[in-house]
C-alpha cells in the first residue's frame, strides 16, 4: 500500500470500494474533472474494477485518511504514454473531507513518488479549474508549473470555466512536508 | 500542384493505402512510434464506422476537371466533449515542398477552413483546439484563422530521441465569426 503521513492510496477492491466509487462519482465538486459527467451506478463501477488490471494506461486508487477506515477520495492516473513517458492524473477528494490542504499535499507526495520513482515516468500533468484556489495553491507549492490556460474548456453549473493545466517534470519533483 | 477543387469526404476503405503511405513516410515525426500496416488501419477504420469511436474522419481529396485525382491528406475531429462543446482538430496535408502538416497554400488552407466550418456550423461546437509540436511550423497559418496559444506543454512528446514541447492553440466560435464578418 502506498502511504505518506496519514494518507494512504489503496488498490481498488470490488468488495470494499465499489460503493465508495459510486458515492464519489455522483458527488459534484470543482476538482472532479476527469470522471464522467453522467451519474454512475454500481454495475458501471463493478465493470470498471473488473477490467482495471487489463488496462496499461490507467490506474485507480482509493484515498483513505486519517486511518485506512475512512475513504476520502480517489486518485486516477490516465492517458499514460509509455513511449514519451508522460501521464495525466486527477486527485479528487470529497468536499466533506476534513483538512483537504494537508491531506491533498500528502496525496500529491504519494502520487509524485509513485509516478516518478516507482513507474519511472518523466512528466505528470494535472488539470484544475481556476476557481479551485486550494488545489491551485497546493500544486504550485509542490513545484508544478502552469503550462496551459484552457479557455472555455469545462461547462459546469451553467457556465464555461477556464481550466489551468499544471505540469511537473521528474527532476522538479520533491517531497513536501 | 494546382487542383480545381479540394473536398473533404467521409473516409472510405479505399483511402487506407494512401493514409498508410502518408503516415509512414511523412517528413516530420508525427510522434507515432509504430509503422502502421494495413490491418492496423483497417481495424481503426472499422472501429470508426457509424461514429463508434466518436471521431469524424475525412479524406482530403483533390479533383481536376471534375475527376477525382488523388487523396492528398486526412483530417479528423476527435476528443469531442459534447457537454463542454469542444474538440481537438487533427490535420495532415501532404506536399512535396513543405513538411508542415498545414502547408501555407490555398488548397490546404481551404480544406482546413472547411474542417473548422464543420466543427462550428454543423456540429455546433464552441471551441476547437489543435496541438502543435515544436517541429511542426504551422503557427502562421493558425494565426491567420485567429487561433490563440493557450500555452506550452513541456516535454510531452518524443521525437527522434528527444523530448519535444507542444503548443496548444485554440479558437472560440465567436472569435471565428468575428473574423468572418470582417
Amino acid at each position: 500500500m502506498l502511504h505518506f503521513g496519514e494518507v494512504r492510496f489503496e488498490p481498488v477492491e470490488r468488495r470494499d470500494h465499489v460503493s465508495h466509487l459510486v458515492k464519489f462519482g455522483n458527488d459534484g465538486g470543482l476538482n472532479k474533472l476527469k470522471t464522467t459527467k453522467r451519474r454512475t451506478c454500481v454495475s458501471e463501477q463493478e465493470e470498471l474494477v473488473d477490467h482495471l488490471h487489463e488496462r496499461e494506461d490507467y490506474f485507480l486508487f482509493i484515498i483513505s485518511a486519517p486511518s485506512d477506515k475512512i475513504r476520502i477520495g480517489t486518485c486516477e492516473i490516465y492517458d499514460v504514454d509509455w513511449v514519451a513517458r508522460t501521464c495525466r492524473a486527477c486527485i479528487w477528494m470529497t468536499d466533506r473531507a476534513e483538512n483537504i490542504p494537508a491531506f491533498g499535499s500528502q496525496a500529491t507526495n504519494i502520487l509524485g513518488n509513485y509516478i516518478f520513482k516507482t513507474i519511472g515516468l518523466q512528466k505528470l500533468s494535472i488539470d484544475v479549474v481556476t476557481e479551485d484556489v486550494v488545489m491551485m495553491a497546493l500544486y504550485k507549492n509542490h513545484g508544478f508549473h502552469q503550462e496551459l490556460r484552457k479557455r472555455n474548456h469545462l461547462y459546469l453549473r451553467g457556465k464555461y470555466k477556464t481550466i489551468v493545466e499544471f505540469g511537473l517534470l521528474s527532476e522538479e519533483f520533491e517531497i513536501k512536508i | 500542384m494546382n487542383y480545381d477543387k479540394i473536398k473533404l469526404m467521409q473516409m472510405e476503405r479505399r483511402d487506407i493505402p494512401d493514409l498508410k503511405g502518408i503516415l509512414n513516410s511523412y517528413k516530420i515525426p508525427l510522434c507515432e512510434f509504430r509503422e502502421l500496416n494495413t490491418s492496423a488501419l483497417n481495424d481503426t477504420y472499422d472501429s470508426s464506422l457509424f461514429g463508434k469511436d466518436g471521431n469524424y474522419n475525412f479524406a482530403i481529396r483533390a479533383t481536376t476537371e471534375g475527376a477525382f485525382l488523388s487523396t492528398v491528406g486526412f483530417c479528423s475531429i476527435k476528443c469531442i466533449d459534447w457537454v463542454s462543446r469542444h474538440c481537438e482538430l487533427y490535420f495532415i496535408y501532404a506536399t512535396d515542398d513543405d513538411p508542415a502538416t498545414i502547408p501555407n497554400n490555398d488548397n490546404a488552407i481551404s480544406a482546413f477552413r472547411t474542417l473548422i466550418d464543420f466543427a462550428f456550423n454543423e456540429l455546433n461546437l464552441q471551441k476547437v483546439w489543435i496541438s502543435v509540436p515544436e517541429n511542426n511550423n504551422i503557427k502562421g497559418v493558425l494565426n491567420s484563422f485567429g487561433f490563440v496559444a493557450e500555452g506550452v506543454r513541456r516535454r510531452s512528446k518524443l521525437s527522434k530521441g528527444d523530448y519535444i514541447d507542444e503548443t496548444i492553440c485554440s479558437l472560440l466560435v465567436q472569435e471565428y465569426r468575428e473574423r468572418e464578418i470582417k
